[in-house]
């Protein structure tokens, strides 16, 4: 502390700092409790297009295999329930749903030709953005 | 030597004002901290809630669902917030909404359990087959925790009922 600078006290680029320090620990609190929010939101969603899904696959086990191999429908907006009517509660979601016939020696590869198997394949969209996805084989009985 | 001459010619240390001062906005800012704290709190107790009853309904809703798909028998005449069953082990099952309560209950054996909390409304809708059994349950269950409400709605189609 020689020269003229005698006076003690916190200089400006000390006071700076410590504003920055604070700011900072306070806009790390808010990010943590957002994120826990959108973590919460993310995983009631899921849960959301996981009943969704399932809407489809019993819908699909009411109906014959002849219809659910001729189902080409657009994506549902708002999603359907079992038995066809929509969700309007859940408006954000859509379901789309893809038919397509599978080799009867392989039901990983899709057949050119009809046979007694199909691969039915929903995928649940929040807002347009896919979220989830489901696929199962359907046999004719 | 300056510095002795700047000590002697002011005392060291802080004046009221200064003091005064720094006090008032050290307790601005820390008032600041407990506001953004507090609202932090607020947030995770109603986070931890929604969870708790998201999660409830959920597990409600996969085990009424699974349970359903292999009944033995359905019940076609009780309530809408009602829903009796056989299983195939022969255990007779209920699953009753009470809106009084805001509960979800399984009734088994006499036995009364709770399965689910902060239920504001439950539904279960049959349809039934030509002869006069439920082939399949619609379930709609609606959880409230503070000012936010969620529902989720499950099917299950009885396989029997084919």
């Amino acid at each position: 502390m020689n020269g003229p600078r005698c006076r003690k006290g916190f200089s400006l680029v000390e006071i700076l700092i410590s504003i920055i320090l604070v700011g900072l620990s306070i806009t790390a609190l808010v990010i943590a409790s957002n994120s826990f929010t959108q973590a919460n939101a993310a995983g009631a969603d899921i849960s959301t297009a996981e009943f969704l899904v399932e809407q489809i696959r019993e819908r699909t086990a009411m109906m014959s295999f002849a219809e659910v191999a001729a189902m080409s429908d657009p994506p549902y907006t708002p999603p359907i329930d079992a038995h066809g009517n929509p969700l309007t509660a859940l408006a954000t979601f859509s379901q789309q749903v893809v038919v397509a016939y599978v080799n009867r020696t392989d039901f990983s590869t899709t057949a050119v030709s009809p046979t007694d198997f199909v691969r039915v394949t929903v995928t649940v969209a929040l807002n347009g953005r896919p979220i989830s996805s489901a696929s199962w084989i359907r046999a004719r009985y | 030597m300056k510095r002795k001459h700047c000590l002697q010619n002011r005392a060291a240390g802080f004046t009221v004002v200064e003091c005064l001062i720094s006090l008032a906005i050290c307790a601005m800012l820390m008032t600041a901290v407990a506001v953004a704290f507090n609202a932090s709190l607020v947030n995770f107790r109603e986070n931890e809630e929604m969870f708790q009853s998201i999660n409830s309904a959920r597990q409600a809703l996969t085990r009424m669902t699974t349970q359903l798909r292999t009944a033995d028998a359905v019940d076609p005449n009780v309530s809408a917030t009602q829903c009796s069953f056989f299983t195939p082990a022969s255990e007779d099952i209920t699953y009753e909404f009470r809106a009084a309560d805001k509960k979800l209950y399984l009734i088994t054996n006499g036995n009364e359990y709770t399965l689910c909390d902060n239920v504001t409304d439950a539904s279960f809708t049959r349809t039934l087959a030509t002869n006069g059994e439920p082939k399949s349950v619609l379930i709609s269950l609606t959880v409230q925790c503070g000012s936010s409400t969620r529902t989720l709605s499950a099917a299950a189609v009885v396989r029997r009922a084919l």
